[in-house]
């Protein structure tokens, strides 16, 4: 049993009392003031009233003192809070006094003096407040103003998530916000400081904060995950970092704990994906390719000349200005590559389908650097064309239906591109090939044509019952 | 006598009135170079954002089948074969048929389920061919709907709406996405010969401009009526005709200024090119026998539902946004046992053959297709239950729906029952979600694909709609 700490616990009990009395008083005084002698028609019972409220104040001061021994407050904030307090017990007992000794004096200087001590009553309440609740509790949920926060990057809705840092933009406030306060360099608890990226990684009484890769390691992902009850659960009081964060630094910690680290949705699970989005707005969920990558606009003039020679021309959306092109014609030629290269930037989707499209005129096409899809389809392109095909680094699906394309070619475009669908029916690949293909690249999808098994005539429970 | 109230603007008129206009178009086209390409008369400027599919064709099966014996397993079912559902299952509304029905005898489901594919997704034997290819579809077992009969819920699927007048889905699709073949409507529907179902009302473009309105291609030789010329017309005359009448309708237009002259004009051109398109792409003469082998041996007869999915499939490689099959017959109040393998026998192989037919030709990159009705079907018998006979009530408070291609998730069953089929219990999809995954998935913003009309912004989700992500791949 620690009397020190019992006793200590009542203070934020106590404090109410000697506010609560004082404020009594002090409306009594106003009362007299301003003439209301039928309810108060003695300073005495004022004076009775500040006496009380005095005790009771000294009471809350003693009791504040002995919980100050236990070190779960920052101790800058804690000695501001517990001068004020002596301040305004001082300024109590002068008033009382004063009250008692000069009876004549003027009632507006003893009503003075009385607001200075509400004032100071405030004050004191407003910064014990502030170490049990924290500096945000009172205006957490008021306007910007109040708050006083700068604009992170994180309550701009435009933010593009892949440019959230994870330490710098999500954890760092959080330990800033929940740890800082305790662990400085002026009183750095537990031997440990988290200011800095750096601190993370210096040992302190428990062991280091934080060990990359191993969150099971970390001391600092251990005490915020203990359950609240727990002695060595942090921080000690007020609410946990929140579910999210802790997930959020593990999942930092396991994937290296580097300082610049982002999120990557391959990386991520999808219960971290769904916290992500619920907590800040931040959506990993996996999007294709074409969905991330930027592309600047056209100028209408090209689009117009694209168009006029014979392509289908659409932006992917109102803000997206990849293309989707698609040659309307039953012979391509120079001219239409040559239309095709100027634009080649911001081709995502390509349909050159059906249009004479030789191996050499695919030779001609400067590269698409974020082509994802190409339909080739019906066009005389052999197996010299899969050269073509492989320097298109995001190429996801490729339909060679209808060509020339063999097996060999097939096997080496599968082999050396990211390419995950392949569209080979009426091709020189045999049925053979296609199926020893499949077998070595099982992780792609290898379509050529499709029939049904023959399946035999069901029978209803009705039936089946009858012939029992 | 000269209609001073419709007289062409001055010179001056045109400047002193425009210039603001004209200020305010060259500064949105600075915020979004998007907002000036692209406009075309009466439709929006294409996609939102990135679109998974261009395309979406409907495979609507008229009357509701019931779910319990094609996706929905309910083991328990069979367990309380004849047995009273008990009360407490049903809770929530009734139908005044189910409410004047005696008694209210569980059924088992008719034919025998399995899992199936790699997914193991569930599946009766009535589908074999739907089940082969189960790994391709996206099965929603939690649809509701809000009516409980056919029309006001087929129109609801269709518009968001109960009552006839909105636009439909094919028609919000074609104002919001525009055609991608000059020769052919956007919206094209095709009914089953003898299994007739849906209506032209759900062709409607409501309020939305008429070119946006679903055209019905019917079997046989004259796919669409009165496209012909008549005897004794020549292609020759009639061309002559029509640029006779374009430059009356220009001199028309050079004095109102109407865009409704030019659309009419352009809608006329359509119907004129429409007179080679259609016959072209309705002609299945070309197919190959393998082809026609994968559809099952009705796709040789017009009319039939596996004839459309060729035909659907031959749409859809030319561009046409919106493709809707109607096939009716599926309302089994009664003789159940009867007539859905009927049904099901002239829908699973085809249906399955159009997805795998998409997919072989790489089109079911960027084409959704759609299964289902306008509501599920009661867990208890309508009607006597017999030794082999019973029927199964309307249910709009659970059914199932398929979905396959662009964007959306392979092999994934999506939503759950109670063990009697009876109430949703895990992750509901009204159908206004349904519609707004469907616009999601064509690069559509539910919320911004909206219409004013009568001084108010109208949409196919109404007010309503959450899109589905779970569901999206």
């Amino acid at each position: 049993m620690e009397w020190d700490l019992f006793l200590g616990r009542f203070h934020p009990l106590l404090v109410h009392l000697p506010i609560g009395f004082f404020i009594l008083g002090y409306i009594f005084e106003l009362l007299l003031k301003f003439g209301y002698r039928s309810i108060i028609s003695s300073r005495k019972i004022i004076i009775l009233t500040y006496t009380v409220g005095l005790l009771a104040g000294i009471a809350a001061a003693l009791s504040g003192w002995l919980l100050s021994f236990s070190d779960d407050y920052p101790l800058s904030a804690l000695d501001d809070h517990k001068l004020l307090g002596i301040l305004t017990l001082v300024v109590m007992l002068i008033l009382i006094f004063y009250q008692i000794k000069v009876p004549a004096a003027r009632d507006t200087l003893k009503l003075l003096g009385s607001t200075i001590v509400v004032i100071l009553i405030a004050a004191t309440g407003h910064l014990g407040g502030n170490l049990t609740h924290g500096p945000d509790y009172l205006v957490e949920y008021g306007p910007g103003i109040l708050r006083g926060s700068q604009m992170g990057l994180l309550e701009n809705s435009e933010v593009n998530p892949d440019s959230v840092l994870i330490f710098q933009d999500i954890l760092k406030p959080v330990l800033q916000d929940k740890c800082v306060a305790c662990h400085n360099s002026e009183q750095s608890r537990g031997g440990l400081k988290l200011e800095s990226y750096r601190d993370l990684f210096k040992d302190a009484e428990h062991g280091k904060p934080v060990v990359a890769g191993n969150p099971e390691k970390s001391e600092l992902f251990r005490r915020i995950s203990l359950p609240a009850e727990d002695d060595l659960a942090m921080p000690p009081r007020g609410n946990s970092i929140g579910y999210t964060n802790i997930q959020i630094l593990k999942h930092w910690i396991a994937e290296g704990a580097d300082s610049l680290a982002i999120f990557k949705s391959d990386a991520i699970s999808g219960e971290l994906i769904a916290l992500l989005i619920r907590d800040y707005g931040l959506d990993y969920s996996p999007r294709p390719y074409y969905e991330k990558v930027k592309a600047d606009s056209l100028s209408e003039g090209i689009l117009k000349e694209l168009r006029n020679g014979g392509f289908r021309a659409n932006y992917l959306g109102e803000n997206n200005f990849l293309l989707d092109v698609e040659y309307g014609g039953d012979s391509i030629g120079e001219r239409e590559i040559q239309l095709l290269n100027q634009v080649s930037k911001n081709i995502t989707f390509l349909k050159l389908s059906g249009c004479k499209l030789s191996d050499e005129m695919l030779e001609g096409l400067s590269p698409i650097p974020h082509l994802t899809r190409a339909d080739l389809s019906k066009n005389p392109l052999t197996g010299h064309s899969a050269a073509y095909l492989m320097e298109q680094l995001h190429l996801e699906a490729v339909n060679l239906n209808d060509t020339e394309i063999d097996a060999e070619a097939l096997g080496k475009l599968l082999s050396e591109s990211g390419i995950a669908r392949v569209y080979i029916r009426n091709t020189k690949v045999s049925e053979d090939e296609i199926s020893s293909l499949s077998q070595n690249y099982a992780d792609k999808e290898i379509i050529a044509g499709f029939t049904f098994e023959k399946v035999p005539e069901a029978k209803s429970v009705f039936e089946q019952s009858q012939e029992e | 006598m000269k209609d001073h109230h419709h007289k062409p603007l001055s010179r001056r008129d045109f400047l002193g009135k425009s210039t603001l206009g004209l200020g305010a178009i060259s500064l949105a086209s600075l915020v979004n170079p998007m907002n000036l390409y692209g406009s075309t008369l009466g439709r929006m400027r294409g996609p939102h954002f990135a679109p998974r599919a261009k395309r979406v064709i409907f495979l609507n099966m008229i009357g509701a089948p019931s779910q319990l014996d094609l996706f929905d397993y309910k083991p328990v079912l069979t367990k309380m074969h004849g047995v009273e559902l008990p009360d407490s299952v049903m809770g929530g509304r009734v139908t005044a048929t189910v409410a004047a029905q005696a008694t209210k005898p569980i059924v088992r489901p008719l034919y025998n389920f399995s899992q199936r594919g790699e997914s193991g997704m569930w599946m009766s034997d009535l589908l074999p061919h739907m089940a082969q290819i189960a790994d391709e579809l996206c099965m929603i077992n939690s649809m509701y709907t809000e009516s409980v009969q056919h029309e006001p819920a087929q129109m609801f699927t269709h518009t968001g709406s109960e009552i006839p007048g909105r636009p439909t889905m094919g028609s919000w699709i074609s104002y919001g996405l525009g055609s991608e073949n000059e020769n052919l409507p956007t919206y094209i529907a095709l009914m089953t010969k003898g299994n007739e179902g849906g209506s032209t009302r759900l062709l409607s473009s409501g309020f939305l401009p008429a070119e946006h309105q679903g055209v019905q291609f019917r079997s046989g030789k004259d796919a669409v009526l009165f496209l012909n010329n008549p005897p004794g017309v020549t292609g020759e005359t009639r061309r002559e005709q029509l640029d006779y009448l374009q430059k009356l309708q220009q001199k028309n237009y050079n004095e109102w200024e109407d865009p409704a002259i030019k659309a009419k004009m352009s809608q006329y051109e359509m119907a004129f090119r429409m007179q080679t398109s259609v016959p072209e792409v309705m002609n299945t003469d070309g197919e190959p026998e393998h082809i026609y082998e994968l559809y099952g041996e009705d796709s040789k007869k017009p009319g039939t539902f596996a004839s459309n999915c060729l035909l659907a499939r031959r749409l859809a490689e030319r561009g046409v946004r919106f493709v809707q099959l109607y096939h009716g017959n599926w309302d089994h109040h009664s003789n159940l046992p009867k007539a859905i393998p009927k049904r099901c026998k002239e829908v699973d192989q085809a249906s399955a053959a159009l997805i795998m037919d998409l997919k072989q030709r790489g089109l079911l990159e960027d084409t959704l297709v759609i299964w289902g009705g306008e509501f599920g079907r009661t867990s208890f018998s309508q009607g006597q239950l017999t030794k082999d006979n019973f029927g199964r009530d309307h249910h709009p408070d659970a059914y199932t729906m398929l979905m396959a291609g662009a964007g959306v998730k392979k092999g994934l069953t999506y939503g759950a029952t109670d063990d009697f089929g009876y109430h949703i219990t895990e992750n509901k999809v009204h159908v206004h979600d349904l519609n707004a995954t469907i616009l999601h998935l064509l690069g559509l913003d539910h919320e911004r694909l909206n219409y004013k009309y009568q001084g108010r912004r109208f949409r196919l989700t109404d007010v309503h709609g959450d899109v589905v992500k779970d569901i999206l791949s």
